[in-house]
């Protein structure tokens, strides 16, 4: 047995360049397969991680899956706002432990601007309940104020202390429809990376937002019509163009009226569904209370189609590497017969000689699995800070996992099928031509 | 005791072809030398293969140094190919990745025992490679050396462990007169002192003097017509 493997080794390596490109080849369908697989993982873990420690999230009704990709993805805008009497309503609840209201609609650069309070920061957590860290100051404390999300940051060159300028609405390259220099805003916070679209947001103070609208003047509805009419309680009729709460002034500062939704955690998680069902029945504003874990699982069934596109056609690249490995196996077993012929005179059996053909093609499929993995792996750790910045996307580089151990199996069994149903014919022709000399 | 005999046999590739070979008897005595003639195509390749224990016959027996090889079990077979039968063939007889030494010793990898005298196979493969005149090549590649040498090397290898019988298939019809002459010579002089038996398959008829007896398979086999199609077809008959 031992001589055989010393003979299967000899011969790879005398062919160490068919060897190595057979290996590659497998490598790199096993590579895109590995990291296809562990895309979808990441891409699934960013989304499933950009929220935490929130157990409802709560705007006006619309549909679940809207109400979670405005509210946590900043995807879409909301219709129209809720008044702070359902945030009051909210609070006022037993099983309550707080409720931190957050505006969306206008943005800066391609960021969005969040208008929300201090304690957002205390209660809204990411990746399984990590706390959001200031790499560089501290939370703003006037409306004057704002902090920033690190891709912001790095994107616009801000650092502590800058001043921002930032726009009313939303446009596809970023800067508002119109903006406001009268009101600009000082960086007293800069994020540090989370990987979530958390990076990607300016926060400020629901009065700051309110701020950004005041100079609009006349032709827009929100502060000025509002602090006239500060107990409007009908928000649906609201701002035609877009909604970002409205506002009354007091004392000089303005005063959020209404938002565009709120997170709420419970002091029991338990009482998650029963505070869902109090919002959305509640006879107030029309409210939609939704669990972020429950909306992402639906948001993600949405976008299943994709995965299994991913997944099918990371697979083709399998077979397809697979196939080659047949091919090249079944190309060499023409040329190798004579050597196969000698063998058989010298004494070697059926069984040494299929032995060792089949090894050989083990060797290979053994290789290309652990260099794809290895590259894929490697890879990734390498390009992995990068990647993060880049897309958001984080990649916890986990030990290697039951499925990838599964998947190595299946691949090592294919590839062994492949392998020695390729070698097969070598070893059927070494058994039928006996000493013929054929070339 | 014969070096081989055969008796009786019939052997045909599959029921739906013909026969190839019925030889009723054929025999080599222990140390003799046979040059076995015949053309292309009549069988002797396949003759060489029934020895060898690679095929068995439909009918009939093929005994080899007194044992009776399709009697053997399959490992028992091939095992007793590695011990008795020392192959050459016409070309390509070597594994090009294994070093002149381990193509010389690969038999010993499968069975065959060095012979009396060498305390290893790499020894006796030294002392062979240099009574055969190319001592000098035992760490090279396969690849560095001209056919009449790597046909020494085949030399060296089917004569280690002195096998009881050396089967050679046309082991000169690639070399030029003059390294026939003298692969010949040297050939003849090893298997002399190992006593191994020489049963030497050509279809030329030019180097039947120096054997001891000369053979045509046609003489033997009754089965006389051409039944393989030779992949090349020789426009006059033979190669010369």
């Amino acid at each position: 047995m031992k001589q055989i493997m010393i003979l299967a080794i000899r011969s790879l390596w005398h062919r160490r360049i068919p060897t190595v490109l057979t290996i590659i080849s497998i490598s790199m369908s096993v590579a895109l397969f590995v990291g296809v697989d562990k895309i979808r993982e990441a891409t699934r873990d960013a989304f499933g991680g950009a929220i935490s420690k929130v157990d409802l999230i709560v705007g006006p009704r619309t549909g679940t899956i809207s109400l979670l990709l405005f509210s946590v993805f900043h995807v879409g805008s909301p219709t129209h706002n809720i008044t702070l009497k359902a945030l009051e309503f909210a609070a006022a609840q037993p099983e309550v432990a707080w409720v931190v209201p957050f505006s969306l609609g206008d943005g800066f650069h391609g960021a969005s601007v969040v208008g929300t309070t201090p304690e957002f920061f205390e209660h809204y957590k990411y990746r399984d309940g990590t706390s959001m860290v200031y790499s560089l100051g501290h939370v703003f404390s006037g409306d004057s104020e704002a902090v920033i999300g690190s891709d912001v940051a790095e994107k616009q060159h801000l650092a502590l202390g800058d001043k921002m300028v930032l726009s009313h609405g939303h446009t596809e390259d970023g800067d508002g429809f119109e903006k406001h220099e009268d009101h600009p805003f000082t960086v007293t916070g800069v994020l540090a990376v989370t990987g979530t679209p958390i990076d990607k947001s300016v926060f400020v103070t629901l009065g700051g937002l309110g701020e950004i609208h005041r100079e609009i003047g006349a032709d827009t509805p929100h502060a000025d019509d509002h602090h006239e009419d500060s107990g409007h309680d009908d928000p649906q009729h609201e701002g035609e163009h877009h909604e970002q709460g409205s506002f009354r002034e007091e004392n000089g500062k303005l005063i959020a009226t209404s938002v565009s939704g709120f997170f709420l955690g419970a002091k029991n998680r338990m009482d998650s569904l029963n505070l869902q069902r109090t919002l959305n029945t509640w006879d107030g504003d029309a409210l939609l209370a939704i669990l972020p874990g429950m909306a992402m699982g639906e948001l993600w069934k949405n976008l299943s189609i994709f995965e299994t596109a991913m997944s099918l056609i990371s697979f083709c690249v399998v077979v397809a590497g697979m196939l080659g490995l047949f091919v090249s196996l079944y190309i060499l077993s023409g040329q190798r017969q004579r050597e196969m012929t000698v063998l058989r005179a010298v004494g070697a059996g059926p069984v040494t000689i299929f032995t060792m053909l089949a090894g050989e093609a083990v060797c290979l499929v053994i290789g290309g699995i652990g260099v794809g993995t290895g590259v894929m792996y490697g890879g990734l750790y390498l390009l992995r800070p990068w990647i993060e910045k880049k897309f958001s996307i984080s990649f916890p580089i986990s030990g290697v996992s039951r499925s990838d151990i599964m998947f190595a199996a299946i691949l090592l069994g294919v590839g062994c099928v492949a392998g020695v149903l390729a070698s097969f014919n070598s070893y059927r022709a070494a058994m039928r031509e006996g000493l013929a000399t054929r070339f | 005791m014969d070096a081989l005999l055969l008796k009786g046999v019939e052997f045909r590739y599959s029921a739906k072809t013909p026969r190839v070979l019925s030889i009723p008897v054929m025999s080599v005595a222990a140390g003799e030398k046979v040059f076995l003639f015949g053309p292309s195509g009549s069988g002797k390749t396949t003759l060489l293969g029934l020895i060898g224990g690679l095929f068995l016959p439909n009918s009939g027996e093929i005994t080899v140094l007194g044992q009776s090889i399709s009697q053997m079990s399959h490992g028992a077979r091939d095992r007793f190919r590695a011990q008795e039968i020392g192959f050459i063939f016409q070309v390509f007889n070597l594994v090009s990745y294994l070093s002149v030494q381990d193509n010389v010793t690969l038999p010993c990898k499968f069975g065959r025992r060095v012979s009396a005298g060498f305390a290893t196979a790499a020894e006796e493969a030294q002392f062979l490679l240099e009574k055969l005149g190319v001592g000098e090549l035992v760490g090279k590649n396969i690849s560095d050396l001209s056919i009449g040498q790597q046909q020494r090397v085949a030399a060296a290898r089917a004569l280690i462990g002195s096998p009881g019988i050396i089967i050679a298939d046309e082991p000169t019809s690639a070399l030029d007169e003059e390294a026939r002459a003298g692969f010949l010579n040297v050939l003849f002089a090893q298997a002399k002192r190992e006593g191994s038996s020489i049963l030497f398959v050509s279809h030329d008829r030019g180097m039947a003097p120096q054997f001891d007896r000369s053979l045509a398979l046609s003489s033997i086999n009754t089965v006389n017509t051409p039944q393989t199609t030779p992949l090349i077809t020789p426009l006059t008959g033979e190669f010369k």
